[in-house]
């Protein structure tokens, strides 16, 4: 059976019937999505790899019990999972759990860059990814949230008025001025979109 | 850019979420106004960023995840 030609709703249906290869395509399908809303919101790696893990044990969890009865996207509904554990864990330790340096950067990211290759072209690109990043996770929550279930959850602007209790057009325009957020910051620092 | 259309109506275009009629008007003005044209790629610019820093989980998240379900299926074949 080829699994990357069937949808999300049947691949839910395929795993609730056993099929694990089901539920593996569905987290190769959507990992970098669930995984960067999470670690957007927490602002932190390794506590992102937690609650990633603790999202699709939860997951898995209603699925098999048959609790999954959501006629939207499989992508939306699993951020949400993962928006409100990490609310969940927030609100317990109830303090920012970012580890940074002195200049506010994320210590977890010089982690990267000692994996890779030492090329001019290479830096570079991690140093506007870093920047973006960097931007995204210093947005107002408010335009944030909005880039995340925008980009990330795939939910329509339509769903995230209704999820964030705004109108369309506040989404809409929240997605912008993020947008015109980073674009500013990046042409302050002088990085250039390409 | 032309007061026909406002930066909400772009992002829904880009995003397909404008109603048909609309994204159609849209999409012929691209042809005729230089300025709305500029608007939209510096916009679809600012998106598609957002794509340079997506993150991946770690192997070994997914080999947990994995795992949990495998455990669970096998628990529920047995009973």
């Amino acid at each position: 059976m080829n699994m990357q030609k069937i949808s999300d709703n049947d691949l839910v249906k395929l795993f609730q019937n056993e099929n694990n290869a089901a539920l593996e395509e569905l987290i190769k399908r959507h990992k970098k999505s669930i995984f960067t809303a999470i670690y957007l919101l927490v602002k932190n790696r390794s506590l992102a790899e937690d609650i990633f893990q603790e999202t699709f044990i939860k997951i898995i969890q209603t699925l098999r019990n048959g609790n999954y009865n959501e006629e939207g996207k499989f992508v939306g509904w699993a951020v949400r999972v993962a928006r409100n554990l990490t609310i969940d864990y927030l609100r317990k330790i109830n303090k920012d759990v970012t580890i940074t340096d002195s200049q506010g950067n994320d210590i977890f990211s010089y982690l990267v860059i000692a994996e890779t290759h030492n090329k001019e072209a290479q830096l570079i690109q991690y140093q506007t990814e870093q920047q973006i990043k960097k931007l995204v996770l210093n947005l107002p929550e408010e335009q944030k949230l909005v880039v995340i279930l925008r980009h990330w959850a795939n939910l329509s602007f339509k769903e995230i008025a209704e999820q964030t209790g705004v109108s369309v057009n506040t989404a809409l325009g929240r997605m912008r001025y993020a947008l015109a957020n980073i674009r500013k910051q990046l042409e302050e620092n002088k990085v250039f979109l390409h | 850019m032309t007061k026909l259309y406002n930066q909400n109506e772009l992002l829904s275009y880009y995003y397909g979420e404008l109603d048909p009629i609309r994204a159609k008007a849209i999409a012929n003005q691209f042809l005729q106004d230089q300025a709305l044209w500029q608007a939209y790629t510096e916009m679809v610019q600012e998106i598609t960023c957002l794509d340079a820093i997506s993150e991946s989980p770690s192997d070994t998240s997914m080999a947990i995840v994995m795992e949990f379900a495998k455990r669970k299926n096998s628990n529920l074949l047995t009973q």
